[in-house]
């Protein structure tokens, strides 16, 4: 790391020269210059670590889950979901937001594992049970049982929409 | 006691086989997003959804290939290149979670934009559809206020050009802004046009003044059958009755002028003869009156004045004296018959007879006295003149008189002209008997044909030869006329059916 603290003497007592001698724009175009060009110290950047990663994606989960969440919420205030498109919608929505919590619950479990959990038999991988926390976790790594039926939803809905006679359009 | 193990087998089945569905799911949810869009291009909400498809499509795409490739990796034994990968999996996987977040977060602000967008344009267009429905509701106001105008403009147009009096537009200076037909006629010009920009007052009033005129109109507003004379084009005059309104500008005066005109000479002309007509009818009873209270002691003074006369001889001293009373009441007794003839009531005697023959039998005897006294006599009679039923005697008394009134109006050399001809149209014989003599003032023609009326000095006329001859004309039911001007000589004419008629009442 490096910081960009300049070296205010000697910077300061060059503009002052400079001032007296080429006058002010130009002392102050060689003092930017010289900020820019020679720092000292850089104590804004910040460092992150691994986790943060892990956080950033639990926090996007949430984020699509809320994001979602509101979505099937004002297609059924705007009264859509009475159309047959849009209620395929709207499941697809919700299904996408129990997938994002269960992924959230997964990661969760998933950095709360012991590694003695994860075994090898035979070239076989398993994972054994050592809390009733591993069974939930083992069924949340198959959450393609929520993703892939809401994908199917949205697909159906749309198709619906797509056959439809235009009066679907909110 | 070991713990049980799940086979995680079917974990990497659900996610190979679920991770492969999710791209094909979502490449179909793009394919029919977008077959969305393409039907209705300018919706905001398939626009919308277009992209939700393309976010899921990422997501779907990078959650599932960074799976397959796990599976890949791990299987070949290439953990160390998964441990590398896995970062930059994860974070487009994150990445594409906020994508889709977003877009579906912001969709219910683009919609609802989206909406307060259509809902303007709905208002708008329903604006539109008013003030379309206004304009169209406007343009047919218009046209049939246009036609209803049109309609009024030639009604009145009508009325305008098709009065018989002068409808006349004047500015308020008296020039003329439109006139109609009958005015330019009344004027003395062809074309209304012609006259545009002429001065009524100026170039055609004579009497009042235009200037009198001007200033009645702004003093009162308003003016009512006020005579006027007029010098239409030819130069001859016209007299009408004059009415208009003024237009008031504020504090301006006088800012335009409807006017009419109506002419009134002809009716003028026929009230002046009537009048003339009832006065000669009334000094006609006056006169028969008055000759046949006379015409008794007068017939019995001549008769014992000749009856003395017989008795007394001619060598009676009074016989002289006698004589002299039978001369006056001779001439008494001419008065009086002229008076009858005048009365027309006279016993009259008619025949066919030739005009053409009566005239040349008076003309004969006046040819002589013509001669000597240097007067011509010019004759221009109509050789195909019918008969006229006529008392010749009594027609001869006319034409003698008329003619010796011709010769005594001219001082001096001059010439008498004998005119006939015959109106097959009006079945009329016209005899005209023209002098260049000195002509007779208009203050006088309305009193020639009164009895005893003369311009002659005492003692050389009665005043009863044209009086006679009207009561003759009259008595044959026909006319006699004058024109006549100061030193422009004068003409009588009269006119007498073929047939005669009753005697007429006017004159």
């Amino acid at each position: 790391m490096f910081s960009i603290t300049p070296r205010y003497q000697g910077l300061f007592g060059a503009s002052r020269c400079l001032h007296q001698r080429l006058g002010r724009p130009v002392a102050r175009l060689a003092l930017t210059v010289a900020l820019v060009a020679a720092p000292a110290s850089a104590p804004a950047i910040q460092v992150h670590p691994a986790p943060e990663g892990l956080y950033a994606h639990q926090i996007a989960h949430l984020f699509l889950a809320l994001s979602l969440g509101f979505f099937a919420f004002w297609l059924q205030r705007r009264r859509l979901v009475e159309t047959r498109g849009w209620r395929l919608i709207q499941a697809a929505c919700l299904l996408l937001v129990l997938w994002s919590l269960a992924a959230m619950t997964g990661h969760h479990l998933e950095g709360r594992l012991p590694e003695e959990a994860l075994r090898s038999v035979d070239n076989e991988r398993f994972l054994a049970v050592v809390s009733p926390w591993t069974v939930l976790y083992y069924l949340l790594k198959m959450d393609h049982f929520f993703c892939v039926p809401a994908m199917a939803l949205l697909y159906l809905g749309l198709r619906r929409l797509r056959g439809g006679s235009g009066g679907e359009t909110p | 006691m070991s713990p049980l193990l799940l086979p995680l087998w079917p974990v990497k089945a659900v996610d190979i086989a679920g991770s492969t569905l999710m791209i094909v799911l979502s490449v179909l949810c793009v394919r029919d997003a977008f077959a969305l869009g393409r039907r209705e291009p300018r919706s905001v909400i398939w626009t919308y959804l277009r992209w939700f498809a393309l976010a899921l499509l990422l997501f779907s795409v990078s959650r599932s290939v960074s799976h397959l490739i796990k599976y890949l990796l791990m299987d070949t034994g290439r953990q160390e290149d998964w441990i590398a990968l896995r970062p930059l999996t994860g974070s487009l996987n994150t990445i594409s979670f906020v994508i889709v977040g977003s877009i579906t977060l912001f969709f219910r602000r683009v919609h609802s934009i989206y909406r307060r967008t259509v809902e303007d344009k709905r208002q708008i267009e329903q604006a539109h559809g008013q003030i379309v429905r206004l304009n169209e509701n406007l343009e047919r106001m218009v046209l049939e206020r246009t036609r209803e105008l049109s309609a009024s403009e030639e009604k009145y147009r009508r009325v305008f050009e098709g009065s018989k009096d002068m409808l006349v537009i004047l500015d308020g200076g008296g020039s003329i802004l439109d006139l109609n037909r009958a005015g330019a006629e009344m004027l003395g010009c062809g074309r209304s046009g012609d006259l545009v920009g002429r001065n009524l007052f100026a170039d055609f009033f004579l009497e009042p003044s235009p200037a009198a005129v001007l200033e009645a109109l702004d003093r009162r507003d308003a003016v009512k059958d006020l005579e006027v004379r007029l010098r239409r084009a030819e130069g001859d005059e016209l007299l009408g009755l004059f009415s208009a309104t003024v237009r008031d500008a504020e504090g301006a005066g006088l800012s335009g002028i409807e006017a009419t005109i109506k002419d009134v000479t002809a009716r003028r002309v026929m009230d002046a003869r009537l009048q003339q007509a009832e006065k000669l009818a009334s000094l006609g009873q006056l006169s028969a009156g008055v000759a046949h209270e006379i015409n008794n002691p007068l017939g019995l003074i001549l008769g014992y004045t000749q009856l003395i006369m017989k008795e007394a001889g001619v060598e009676s001293p009074s016989y002289e004296d006698l004589k002299i009373i039978e001369k006056h009441a001779m001439g008494c007794k001419k008065i009086v018959e002229d008076l009858l003839q005048f009365s027309r009531s006279m016993e009259t005697s008619k025949k066919p007879s030739s005009i053409n023959d009566l005239l040349d039998g008076v003309l004969r005897v006046l040819r002589g006295n013509f001669s000597k006294d240097g007067v011509a006599l010019e004759e221009a009679v109509d050789p195909d003149l019918p008969r006229v039923t006529v008392d010749s005697e009594k027609m001869e008394q006319v034409f003698m008189n008329l003619l010796i009134n011709a010769r005594q109006a001219i001082e001096g050399q001059g010439a008498v002209r004998v005119q006939t001809a015959f109106h097959p149209g009006a079945r009329e014989v016209t005899v005209t008997v023209s002098d260049n003599g000195c002509g007779i003032p208009q203050e006088v023609l309305p009193k020639i044909f009164d009895p005893f009326y003369t311009t002659k000095p005492t003692g050389m006329g009665t005043g009863l030869g044209l009086s006679v001859s009207y009561g003759i004309v009259q008595d044959h039911g026909g006319s006699i006329e004058v024109e006549s001007a100061p030193g422009r000589g004068a003409v009588f004419t009269i006119r007498l059916p073929l047939e005669a008629g009753p005697p007429r009442e006017t004159g």
